[in-house]
């Protein structure tokens, strides 16, 4: 019999009998059993995971694994297929060297679909915002007893990079790619408008300049052009703002955008972006239209160096400006990537631990340095050749390196609560686009911020 | 006599024939259907069941260990007032990429269905969008619609127009993903509908024209009740595609501002991959189904009694 829509069904499907009824029932209670049958344990609370393994571990007993699995987000680049190839050749450790994605997001997407099966990487890149999600799910192992078996000098790993994998007394990953936020400006518009060839000091003074720099811009461009709205950056040089007036979205994991410092700040966002006096504008492609000239200043990581200076010749780099505490306080956070080891097994762990070792290595992180656009990750990499030689060729490398003196941990509120990156930046929006007081709008996502810490982190602690 | 009966009167030799015949039967479906169906149970229903199994636990994706929460998920979905913003944007967008791409696809194909010239390379150019990666079409937009120094910033400026603001003021972005959806699917649209309009009758036209119809009449009378499958059939897949719309999104605008372009499929991305609330996640997922599984019934139930079959 032909359907109202020309299917031709048959008999049973029409008018079904008690029989394929029943068959209908057997197959959903066989679907039922069958993802009853896959995924998570149903539990009360997480266990350790891999950690509970390494934890336990004594390392001068294992063997290293013949072969591990490495994701990387430049698993393409030439340099890391490089590193790689020495390190097999220099082990004998094979590496399946596979890819995490072309983000951030990708690669916790790649990593977290591949966790718990037979393509689980052993060791793996993590972003500042995504390796303590990998913690709480119980898929890395803290590394501090496996580096100090391997004998690698973590003192000599720049503190704040280091630091900011610290939880709970342990280190959970080691610096690899990592940058921080710099300001930078336009030497000929600065020209332009009677200022000196310097970043400003604080916020205050930028305020101040913004006049002048507005006048001899085009009537749609801005004193600072920001990134369009959305995950990462709004987030990441808002905690800079904030730390330079003293205030913090959180203090571990207690929120302390109430206080009267995080207000100010609010709303000195507020104030750059709406009103008479606005000194700010949302970019959409934000190096194409600070090179085009409609910016005197923006904000951008410190792998932008290279390129920005291809695209703007008269480019300034200096360090993020300061506010109401002194100069010389950390008030930068870092960001980047991180390696976390994740295999499932002591041999793979400590064949993962090796990898590490080899590719932070002083000489390798200025390699990696100078070839990505990224921070040398150890003290030790900015005295080599390769780095010296990278700075003499390009000055403003130096910048950077200067102003790893002032950075600090990130905010658990930013880094580690999972999505709390994104729940800031879609508050900030509210200040920015919609040009809202910051007062209600920080009372909202504190509350938002409790949410997400009783939902996503407490159940883990 | 009952068919039974008969059947228990057959001699037994033509009874094991035809036995044998079932068999041989059920086996040739099992060769021919088998791996079809294995695909589909592991690729389709599989991973539904265990979304829908997911939705009932409290889990982070990657996470060895779950918590069972019955139906707590879907409360705190549906007691979240964001919900009924993310519902409101994907029926709009639905509607209006639906609506606007049929309408507009229609106009197209009615077009290209002319003898024109150049009008295989027109047809070819109108397609290649849909044949394109959603990704790529996105940051190719972001360059034209960029408010700044955007192509159509330019353009609108020789108007002596300004350029709205696309990425930051409501309801600009919807707008805009909108237009780049049209854009991208209208070819596919048009290439459906031409394939319908070359197959009405000549001789129904020509019959109405005798009889005086002017060309709006043949149109309306006896064109687009033909195209009634085709149309029914665009709506469907339309809305389905339209319901699970991502990569736009994801490369345009990421769901902002103020989450005025978070639909409901990429509230499951941000909760399940960029949160890693799998169990979360899920549940926003299972929902998305029962309301494609609803739209499609009250589709397949009212609309298809207006499409006039041959």
């Amino acid at each position: 019999m032909r359907s109202r829509s020309g299917l031709i069904l048959p008999e049973s499907l029409r008018q079904p009998s008690r029989r394929s009824l029943l068959q209908l029932g057997g197959l959903g209670l066989g679907a039922g059993f069958l993802a009853a049958c896959s995924g998570p344990s149903v539990g009360s609370s997480d266990g350790g995971g891999n950690a509970e393994t390494a934890a336990g571990t004594d390392w001068s007993t294992i063997e290293p694994a013949e072969q591990i699995t490495f994701m990387s987000l430049q698993q393409g680049t030439e340099l890391e297929q490089e590193l790689v190839a020495e390190f097999t050749a220099e082990t004998g450790i094979a590496i399946n060297h596979v890819s995490g994605g072309g983000s951030y997001e990708e690669l916790a997407q790649n990593f977290r679909a591949s966790a718990g099966t037979s393509e689980q990487p052993d060791v793996a890149q993590a972003s500042d915002v995504f390796w303590f999600q990998y913690l709480t799910s119980g898929n890395t192992i803290p590394v501090d007893g496996l580096l100090e078996h391997l004998e690698v000098e973590v003192d000599d790993f720049q503190e704040a990079l280091y630091g900011d994998y610290e939880f709970d007394g342990q280190h959970w990953a080691v610096p690899y790619g990592r940058s921080t936020p710099m300001f930078y400006y336009n030497k000929t518009v600065w020209e332009s408008a009677g200022l000196p060839d310097r970043g400003p000091d604080t916020w205050t003074e930028f305020q101040e300049w913004s006049p002048q720099i507005q006048s001899v811009l085009p009537a749609d461009g801005a004193a600072m052009g920001w990134s369009a709205p959305g995950p990462s950056n709004t987030a990441w040089f808002g905690q800079s703002i904030l730390w330079a007036h003293d205030a913090a979205f959180s203090h571990e994991w207690e929120w302390s955008l109430d206080t009267e410092e995080a207000l100010w700040v609010g709303n000195f966002y507020r104030d750059a972006f709406n009103g008479p006096d606005a000194w700010s504008k949302v970019a959409v492609d934000q190096a194409a239209e600070f090179a085009a000239g409609l910016y005197g200043a923006i904000m951008g990581s410190t792998g932008g160096i290279v390129s920005y200076r291809e695209m703007l010749p008269t480019l300034g780099v200096a360090f993020m400006p300061g506010g109401t505490i002194p100069a010389d306080a950390p008030r930068v956070p870092t960001g980047g990537n991180g390696l976390t080891i994740s295999g499932p097994t002591p041999e793979k762990q400590l064949a993962g631990g090796m990898l590490l070792r080899h590719l932070t290595t002083p000489e390798n992180s200025a390699r990696w340095a100078v070839s990505t656009g990224y921070m040398p990750t150890r003290k030790a990499a900015i005295e080599t050749e390769t780095m010296q030689a990278a700075i003499a060729e390009v000055p403003d490398r130096q910048i950077p390196i200067d102003q790893l003196e002032i950075t600090k941990v990130q905010d658990y509120a930013r880094a580690l609560l999972p999505g709390g990156d994104l729940l800031i930046s879609e508050h900030f929006e509210r200040i920015i686009l919609s040009g809202e007081d910051a007062e209600p709008v920080f009372a909202d996502l504190t509350n938002e911020l409790q949410r997400a810490f009783e939902q996503n982190v407490e159940p883990h602690l | 006599m009952s068919s039974h009966a008969l059947s228990s009167a057959a001699p037994p030799g033509r009874r094991t024939a035809r036995r044998k015949k079932l068999w041989r039967n059920i086996g040739v479906f099992a060769l021919l259907a088998g791996p079809n169906l294995a695909l589909l149970l592991i690729f389709t229903y599989r991973p539904m069941f265990l979304s829908f199994y997911y939705s009932m636990l409290n889990w982070n994706i990657g996470s060895d260990f779950a918590q069972f929460i019955g139906f707590g998920n879907y409360v705190e979905w549906f007691n979240d007032p964001e919900s009924a913003r993310i519902v409101a944007t994907t029926l709009l967008y639905t509607v209006a990429t639906v609506a606007g791409g049929m309408a507009i696809g229609l106009a197209l194909a009615l077009a290209l269905n002319r003898k024109l010239f150049g009008r295989g390379i027109v047809r070819t150019v109108t397609f290649a969008p849909y044949v394109l990666s959603g990704i790529a079409v996105g940051f190719l937009w972001m360059y034209i619609f960029n408010p700044n120094i955007g192509l159509l910033r330019t353009v609108l400026g020789w108007l002596g127009l300004s350029s709205p603001p696309w990425f930051t003021q409501q309801p600009w972005p919807l707008i805009m993903i909108i237009i780049v959806t049209l854009w991208k699917h209208i070819g596919y649209v048009a290439l459906i509908y031409l394939a319908g309009l070359q197959a009405v009758p000549q001789d129904l036209r020509d019959a109405a024209a005798l009889d005086g119809a002017g060309t709006w009449r043949v149109f309306r009378a006896i064109v687009l009740p033909l195209l009634g499958p085709i149309t029914f059939f665009l709506l469907i897949t339309l809305t389905l595609s339209a319901l699970q719309s991502f990569d736009l999104i994801r490369s345009m605008t990421n769901g902002g501002p103020l989450g005025s372009t978070k639909t409901l499929m990429y509230q499951v991305y941000v909760e399940g991959f960029q949160i890693g609330r799998g169990g979360y996640g899920s549940a926003v997922a299972t929902i998305l189904f029962v309301i494609l599984l609803v739209v499609t019934a009250i589709q397949m139930k009212f609309v298809e009694r207006r499409v006039h079959y041959q």
